[in-house]
């Protein structure tokens, strides 16, 4: 059905210009394009674009950080949509001088990205309306959730292999989400991810814990999440208060976010009950 | 060998590496082949890219091939230590923690000054390892083998700081900073070009002239000193020639292993251990390795690209370890 109004709405629209060749750097840049039906355009993507599956089809240029200016030259685009996060790039400022359109999608954590991100897309891409359309349906899902503040703290925990595990502090992704919940960062007190201290932890007395599906893989489950430095001490570590998040979704501020934000603060009021 | 024949061998690399940097210079993702660029008016954009974009990659690969080779030498020729590389004295490691540092460590600054930021910092990095280096061998009681220490110790200062950086860095930064380890020559663009250029080409002049007194040192510091060299002075102004050379290339491309340890020892087995001919060849055995290693990098994974320290000891290891081989067959024959 969404596939479908979107449809009639850009066959609605007024003929566009001629097609554009698109490059497209970031998972969140990707997946809007798609959202906007603008996939045919096109031509290839980076290696975090990921979603939806048929991107993987796409050429991909590699990494966001180590880009090749003449590769993405070769695939003469006329435009490139490119994420913050892959700035600054000297590659994609020589692809500028080389005369394509480099578009700078914003790398802001917080919710009103999202709009954002859609509207500098649409408008890169000549889909104003479309992108109208997209921009309503995030609000709709994000008018789910509820104004007022939950004093509920929340502890996003990150774990990959062959790294420590990491609490979410302040000024990153999962604080944005955490925040845009109208919840706590227990961690809020420190700056960026930081190793998982037993005191800290405990003197942070979070109320949830939230853990990507990978983390909690390698952390090997969820028994093993409360064994974690401290946690046993907590007042979720007493209700065993976990939610298992899509951590992309959670942490991307892409068109996946506000659907994983309302699932976080439905968790914490199942908490508070506790 | 005679001077006939090593003069006929560096002569042959020479236009070896001509032929190389010509063909390097004719593949990649764009098909733009010398005679595609014969036919464009020098104002179309295929002659922008090719000017702006290719060939300043295929200059940065000889210049970087020749810098971290020719450092190389002069390393193995000081300590008299064929194990002795260009990271050896923990140059490339402090250009790495300062990269580190501006990875991790969020300044604001101005986009121009971003853009340009982990190679000031690599630069800065690797010049404070070096005076460092140079103010401890002024030390009267600064001999090699202590310096050799001495960059042990900053090695592995380094190393714990990157680590304790890495620590606290989230995924994105991790990442960039390991593929920073692995060394690319994406950067290379007419400014640092010229910079490195600037820097390159006079050291390389200033080793060369330096190169009897290198072997001289073979002989041993005494030796050396009853032959009329001014030995601890050599040694010093050697050191610093080549940290610069290293500091230079590791500031543009990040680390690319392989290159200093290996061509040496091959130029020595095919030329011989006279300076004033293995230096020249090792720069050009490192420039044309390097060109091979990126001329792949850039075009194995089309339109991506891949970290060219791995194809260096990729191509490197298996060449080399044939070498040795080949060598100990003729011992035991």
């Amino acid at each position: 059905m969404k596939r479908l109004t979107l449809l009639l709405l850009t066959a609605l629209a007024l003929p566009t210009l001629a097609a554009e060749r698109v490059v497209s750097i970031g998972g969140d840049v990707t997946q809007i394009i798609y959202a906007l039906d603008a996939q045919q355009d096109l031509v290839a993507r980076d290696s975090t674009s990921q979603q939806p599956a048929q991107a993987n089809k796409l050429p991909n240029i590699g990494y966001m950080r180590q880009l090749n200016a003449e590769g993405i030259l070769a695939l003469k685009p006329t435009l490139v949509l490119s994420s913050e996060l892959a700035k600054p790039s000297l590659v994609l400022q020589q692809v500028a001088q080389a005369g394509v359109k480099v578009v700078e999608v914003t790398g802001k954590n917080s919710i009103e990205a999202i709009p954002e991100k859609i509207a500098t897309i649409g408008k890169a891409l000549h889909r104003e309306d479309a992108a109208n359309a997209l921009t309503e349906q995030v609000q709709k899902q994000l008018a789910q959730l509820p104004s007022q503040p939950l004093p509920v703290k929340v502890l996003f925990i990150m774990a990959h292999n062959g790294m420590n595990t990491l609490a979410a502090g302040s000024q990153t992704g999962a604080d944005g989400a955490i925040r845009s919940a109208g919840l706590v960062n227990a961690m809020a007190a420190v700056p960026h991810y930081q190793p998982l201290s037993q005191e800290g932890v405990v003197a942070a007395a979070p109320d949830l814990v939230v853990v990507g599906q990978d983390g909690l893989r390698t952390l090997g489950g969820e028994e093993k999440v409360w064994s974690l430095p401290g946690l046993a001490l907590t007042p979720a570590g007493q209700h065993h208060a976990l939610l298992v998040v899509d951590e992309m979704a959670l942490l991307s501020f892409g068109l996946d976010t506000p659907d994983a934000i309302v699932k976080l603060r439905r968790a914490a009021e199942a908490a508070k009950h506790d | 060998m005679t001077s006939v024949a090593l003069l006929r061998w560096l002569s042959l690399m020479a236009v070896s590496m001509v032929i190389c940097m010509l063909m390097a210079a004719n593949f990649g993702a764009m098909p733009l082949s010398i005679r595609t660029l014969w036919h464009a008016p020098l104002s179309d954009m295929v002659w922008q890219i090719w000017l702006n974009i290719r060939l300043p990659r295929v200059l940065l690969a000889v210049l970087l091939g020749m810098a971290l080779a020719v450092s190389g030498a002069v390393m193995q020729g000081l300590f008299r230590n064929p194990l002795a590389d260009p990271g050896l004295l923990g140059i490339s490691s402090g250009a790495g923690l300062a990269v580190a540092l501006a990875i991790i460590v969020p300044v604001a600054l101005p986009p121009i000054l971003a853009l340009w930021l982990p190679m000031l910092a690599a630069f800065i990095g690797s010049l404070v390892v070096t005076l460092l280096i140079f103010s401890f061998s002024r030390l009267a009681l600064g001999n090699l083998s202590r310096l050799l220490l001495v960059g042990i110790a900053i090695n592995a200062l380094c190393g714990a700081a990157v680590g304790v950086l890495s620590w606290i860095s989230n995924d994105q930064q991790l990442r960039q900073l390991a593929l920073w380890g692995m060394g690319s020559l994406s950067s290379a663009q007419w400014p640092s070009l010229t910079v490195c250029a600037l820097l390159i080409l006079p050291t390389l002049i200033a080793i060369q002239t330096r190169a009897r007194r290198l072997n001289l040192l073979q002989l041993g510091e005494e030796d050396a000193h009853y032959m009329g060299i001014d030995v601890k002075r050599t040694q010093r102004q050697l050191l610093v020639l080549s940290a610069l050379l290293v500091g230079t290339a590791v500031s543009v491309s990040g680390i690319i292993g392989f290159v200093g340890l290996v061509v040496p020892h091959v130029m020595r087995f095919c030329l011989g251990s006279d300076h004033r001919w293995m230096l020249p060849g090792s720069a050009l055995a490192g420039a044309i390795l390097l060109l091979l290693a990126d001329t792949l990098a850039r075009t194995v994974v089309i339109p991506a690209e891949m970290p060219v320290g791995l194809l260096t000891s990729l191509i490197g290891g298996p060449w080399f370890l044939w070498l040795i081989l080949r060598q100990q067959r003729g011992i035991n024959e």
